[in-house]
């Protein structure tokens, strides 16, 4: 891959950056919006750097259409690569105002690809041109950075996860422009993310990175071959709108997550703290095991009192709704509270009578490093994939590693929105009572959970 | 007598060239200095930091008898002297502005150096990504970025040249119109038992330091609002 193509944009780095080992290859069409998608810390971030020349990795490689920027020679400074990069936070100089942070990187003579009015006109930055970047609000900010970036002419766009830092509320008021940007301009861009449902907005081509390593990469529709009929009304818009720029019309956006589900590991839906993923998990197995669903497992639930402060916790089988031993050291706050030995001894049994009543879903809402520090319940999620029942659970980002180790090989991961969520939830939910209305055999939901996307 | 002799104004003046000029010196000597210690990694970065913080630690006749070794006839000082078919830099205004850059420098680097540590690298980044050279990044980026670290460093050099005597009574002693600058002339002043214009002086000194604290106080809060 460590050569220089026209049309193409060819990328290889290898080398060690703190603890962490980079050696991630990639070569990706020099057109459209090519997104890198992974985890946290999986190296996204480094990749950019090094592409952008911000890190310089000895042992690297980087030809864009034809032009080669770094080889075992040479490397060329960052300010002589024809990049934009946009960051995460949006990192406008507050020296200057508006209109001086956009006439940055400007070129003087004239003969641009893009001009000052046209970017101002995209963004919608007119209003904002005399202002002080401190006077801005956080999504204000990031649509100069952009029309910073794209007036510096560039040849080749780096958004480095330029919605991240952003609410949900800003997200939604960025993304259209982001569409435009795409539909308007042929520059090509690497969009870095760990959203799908950003990416599959706007992406021709995914990059997978796990590790410090690229896992995977080709056009997103053929990484994504799972066609969702079901669901192009919600997002007809999405879908006129490819065809309008010529594109190949491709199915709406869905959480990749959930098509990766496979019925052989434990899945495990990976969330930021603040999305309080497991208590979500937690309300869905309760309304589930309320409706007279067959699932079992185990549920933790933080214990607030009555200002909504955090007090303890509590954790209860699903199957009998009888309380599980929890070691609640008094006065040391709630973090301390933890399933002491006898708590992880019923827990164990909640998940084997679960796996005896041969349930459809084993949920286990909440692993934390305390789980992975003990035995924790391994050896029954084992069991449970054993016996054929799929066991859905959600791990903190932050604990990613510590659930690898945990699984050992039986662990899938899953990375999507808690809208997405919900949405599914809901809908699998419905499928698994109609199911059992139709009375399917007990095995059906496995079938389900897989058939769901394709249905 | 007249409160307002000639001599007094003498003084006041020499000690506003005198800080003027070092602070001048100070300030294209320091920003290079401290730009290179805020981005320098490597334990001799720290070793360079130390000698030049070491006057806030040594006392000024410390500095001022090697200062007066290495400025004397026999020193580089004596050398340099020679050129201009001077004998020494000792007792010289020109000696005395040396002294000055060297006892007040890490008064100057210092606030530089933190305000350039303090923007961190983001700034040049985006600088660079949009094309910006080293140079350009510097001059229309760090340099206005760190701009209340100049000013505090600019009126702190400033303040401190104007207050320093044990360095300038060992190498500048105390000659009218060359090296008599306001704190000898006091020091002068209390000896010879002119207690009038002694506090004449010493009333204008606390103005002066009045002065200096009030505008660090404001340039620092309106860095803060600015950065808010």
């Amino acid at each position: 891959m460590r050569t220089s193509k026209p049309g193409r944009i060819n990328a290889g780095f290898r080398g060690r950056l703190g603890n962490f080992v980079l050696d991630a290859e990639l070569s990706v069409p020099a057109t459209g919006v090519t997104a890198i998608f992974g985890p946290s810390g999986c190296g996204k971030t480094s990749v950019a750097r090094c592409i952008a020349g911000l890190q310089h990795m000895t042992d690297g490689f980087c030809a864009v259409d034809g032009d080669v920027w770094q080889d075992h020679r040479s490397f060329r400074p960052v300010h002589r690569r024809p990049i934009g990069y946009v960051f995460q936070e949006a990192s406008l100089f507050p020296h200057l105002s508006v209109r001086g942070n956009l006439l940055f990187g400007a070129p003087r003579i004239a003969g641009a690809q893009i001009g000052f009015d046209e970017v101002v006109e995209l963004l919608g930055l007119a209003a904002l041109l005399d202002r002080s970047p401190n006077r801005l609000s956080g999504g204000e900010r990031q649509r100069v950075a952009i029309g910073r970036a794209l007036l510096s002419q560039p040849k080749l766009l780096l958004m480095d996860e330029p919605l991240a830092a952003l609410d949900r509320a800003t997200k939604s008021e960025i993304l259209p422009f982001l569409e435009r940007l795409h539909d308007r301009l042929s520059l090509p861009v690497f969009y870095i993310s760990h959203d799908m449902t950003e990416i599959e907005r706007f992406a021709d081509h995914l990059v997978l990175m796990e590790q410090g390593r690229v896992v995977g990469e080709g056009p997103l529709h053929t990484l994504h071959p799972i066609p969702l009929a079901g669901r192009t009304g919600r997002h007809g818009d999405c879908s006129t709108r490819r065809k309008s720029v010529g594109k190949t019309t491709r199915m709406p956006p869905m959480p990749k997550d959930f098509h990766d589900i496979d019925p052989n590991r434990v899945a495990a839906i990976l969330y930021r703290t603040q999305d309080d993923v497991d208590t979500l998990l937690a309300d869905f197995a309760e309304t589930l095991a309320r409706s007279g669903e067959r699932i079992g497992g185990i549920v933790q639930r933080n214990v607030k009192d009555g200002t909504g402060c955090q007090v303890g916790m509590q954790a209860i089988d699903l199957m009998t709704g009888r309380e599980i031993s929890i070691c609640q050291p008094l006065g040391s706050g709630a973090m301390a509270c933890k399933l002491d030995a006898a708590g992880l001894a019923e827990a164990a049994v909640a998940v084997a009578r679960a796996i005896t009543a041969d349930v459809d879903l084993v949920v286990i809402n909440k692993f934390s490093k305390q789980e992975a520090a003990g035995e924790g319940l391994r050896d029954e999620l084992a069991d449970a994939i054993a016996a054929g029942i799929p066991v859905l659970t959600a791990v903190p980002e932050k604990c990613l590693d510590a659930w690898n180790d945990f699984t050992g090989g039986i662990g899938t991961s899953l990375l999507c929105e808690r809208s997405a969520i919900e949405g599914w939830w809901h809908d699998l939910s419905s499928r698994m009572k109609r199911a059992r209305e139709a009375r399917l055999p007990a095995d059906a939901s496995t079938a389900l959970l897989a058939d769901h996307h394709v249905g | 007598m007249e409160v307002w002799s000639a001599e007094i104004r003498q003084s006041v003046l020499l000690t506003i060239e005198l800080a003027t000029i070092s602070t001048t010196i100070l300030l294209v000597l320091a920003t290079p200095l401290a730009w290179w210690l805020a981005r320098a990694q490597g334990w001799w970065t720290e070793i360079v930091a130390s000698v030049v913080a070491l006057p806030l630690v040594l006392p000024p006749t410390v500095l001022g008898f090697y200062l007066l070794v290495l400025l004397g006839p026999d020193g580089p000082g004596g050398w340099i002297a020679q050129l201009w078919g001077g004998r020494t830099l000792a007792f010289t205004f020109e000696g005395l502005v040396i002294g000055s850059v060297v006892y007040s420098m890490p008064f100057v680097v210092q606030p530089i150096r933190n305000a350039f540590t303090a923007m961190g690298e983001r700034p040049l980044e985006v600088a660079a990504t949009l094309r910006a050279s080293p140079l350009r990044t510097f001059w229309t980026v760090a340099v206005p970025l760190a701009r209340p670290g100049f000013l505090t460093g600019a009126v702190l050099g400033f303040a401190h040249t104007v207050g320093e005597f044990g360095l300038v009574l060992m190498i500048g002693g105390n000659i009218p119109g060359r090296t008599k600058v306001l704190s000898v002339a006091l020091f002068d002043y209390v000896e010879t038992s002119r207690w009038r214009e002694a506090s004449m002086l010493a009333g204008l000194m606390v103005i002066f330091a009045f002065a200096v604290i009030l505008t660090m106080t404001l340039v620092d809060k309106r860095a803060a609002r600015a950065a808010a």
